[in-house]
């Protein structure tokens, strides 16, 4: 249990259909500077055995914003605590 | 002996530098699979076919490169085209110059009750859309035609026939073999549902490389099924693009130098690439013309037909004829019946065939002298 006042971290995991949709995104983020690395997707998010953007928490909502803007097809965000992740969120 | 290479409708050669760069480079420093797994290479691999489809899409003017599958040439992205689409009862209307990468798939459809109709072009290979409009019936579901034939070079009217494709409700295919990277085509202002695509002719890439545009919301039925490094633990294929239709490792290498190819034509813009082989066409036509006991197919008119122009020497044989300009002279052309005898009907050569020149983007009008002077002399000997 986390102690009172202490905030849980989170790794958000931008997930996708295929390599495609995700190197695009990938692409149009990098274009706009908005931090983000391609890691393998979670397995416990999704079957998909290529890759997500690992984005920071703060960095989701202008990352949405371009998504909607490109059309780039998502499967969802996963958003994993970090302690529990492999990939350490940096 | 220096070679003169006129097969560009056949295959593109030579390539930019940088095509055989970005194959070399794929071989040698990258070599992994593209959509699988996300290790550096891979990401890599995958980004150099995501620049390839943005590439293509911008092209032909393809607002969502997802839509642009990869196929190893034309023949499979047409074969996909009609057999994704098309169902017994089915009506389709063609043109008398397609290619039998169209006409042998059609056959084959038509044992499972596919209905053809064939649209009689006029000796020069040109087409009058009115007689499309009056082939369409109740039961038409799709209008398949090439862009520009490769037996004469004429052009055809894509974009008054993609019109009547959209007012008739039926699928517009269109055959860009020997068109795409040479002649202007933009999927929406010319009505294309369906653009089927070669890598190696026009667009400047390698052999193996290819595809088809299939338009959003058009329902494809895939002929393969197999890993697409998506949705793994389900049995039944992807439906979204491109997976739906790219099962198993493709040829990044070949896909690597088509986008190479593509940006190069990009770079050096269509307009400046179709200007320079109207004239090596103009150059080629005016000689050909003037030489005795020389007859000329198509429409014999730059502005109406592509780098293609086919030919026969009095009554000698169009192998001959060939086989000459190659030994003697280092000219590389075609003889026969160019896999197109529905053509060859439309234009009465199909006993005798025909020798076709197909000059490219990187011939001279040296090139185009020395054919010429090498026709006039092999003339001058058949007499």
């Amino acid at each position: 249990m986390l102690p009172v006042g202490e905030r849980i971290n989170y790794d958000c995991y931008i997930l996708f259909p295929n390599h495609h949709e995700g190197l695009r995104l990938h692409k149009e983020l990098k274009a706009v500077g908005i931090k983000c690395t391609i890691a393998p997707p979670p397995r416990a998010a999704t079957s998909f055995c290529g890759i997500s953007l690992l984005v920071a928490e703060d960095l989701i909502e202008p990352a949405r914003q371009v998504i909607d803007r490109c059309g780039v097809k998502i499967e969802g965000i996963a958003r994993i605590p970090r302690e529990a992740s492999t990939s350490g969120g940096k | 002996m220096d070679i003169t290479y006129l097969d560009n409708a056949a295959t593109s050669w030579p390539k930019p530098e940088c095509v055989y760069q970005a194959v070399d480079r794929f071989n040698r420093e990258i070599g992994a699979n593209p959509g699988r797994g996300s290790h550096r290479k891979t990401i890599e691999a995958g980004m150099l076919l995501l620049e390839t489809r943005e590439l293509l899409a911008r092209l032909f003017n393809v607002k969502d490169s997802s839509r642009i599958v990869f196929m190893p040439n034309v023949t499979y992205a047409l074969n996909l085209g009609l057999k994704g689409i098309l169902n017994p009862g089915d009506h389709v209307v063609i043109s008398s110059m397609e290619h039998n990468a169209v006409a042998r798939p059609l056959h084959a459809l038509e044992q499972t009750g596919v209905e053809v109709s064939v649209v009689q072009c006029a000796p020069d290979g040109s087409l009058d859309p009115h007689d499309v409009e009056l082939a369409v019936r109740d039961n038409t579901r799709m209008i398949c035609m090439l862009h520009a034939s490769n037996l004469t070079g004429t052009i055809m009217p894509v974009e008054e026939v993609g019109r009547i494709a959209r007012q008739k409700g039926a699928v517009f295919l269109v055959d860009a073999a020997q068109t795409a990277g040479v002649l202007p085509i933009d999927v929406e202002a010319q009505h294309i549902d369906l653009l089927a695509f070669t890598g190696h002719k026009g667009l400047l890439g390698p052999q193996g490389t290819g595809g088809l545009y299939i338009r959003p919301g058009l329902e494809v039925r895939s002929l393969i099924e197999g890993g697409t490094g998506s949705l793994s633990e389900e049995v039944s294929q992807p439906d979204f693009l491109p997976d739906r239709f790219e099962s198993g490792t493709p040829n990044t290498p070949g896909l690597a130098g088509l986008g190479a190819g593509v940006k190069y034509l990009l770079e050096v813009g269509i307009e400046k690439v179709r200007r320079h082989e109207q004239e090596l066409t103009e150059l080629l036509l005016s000689g050909l013309k003037e030489i005795k006991g020389v007859t000329l197919y198509g429409p014999c008119d730059s502005r109406r037909q592509t780098a293609v122009v086919s030919l026969n020497v009095a009554e000698l044989d169009c192998g001959e004829l060939c086989f000459m300009l190659d030994r003697n002279y280092g000219i590389i052309s075609r003889s026969g019946l160019h896999c197109s005898p529905l053509a060859h009907r439309t234009i009465g050569t199909i006993k005798k065939g025909a020798c076709r020149l197909s000059p490219g983007y990187f011939n001279t009008g040296e090139d185009i002298e020395k054919t010429v002077r090498a026709v006039a002399e092999i003339a001058r000997g058949s007499r």
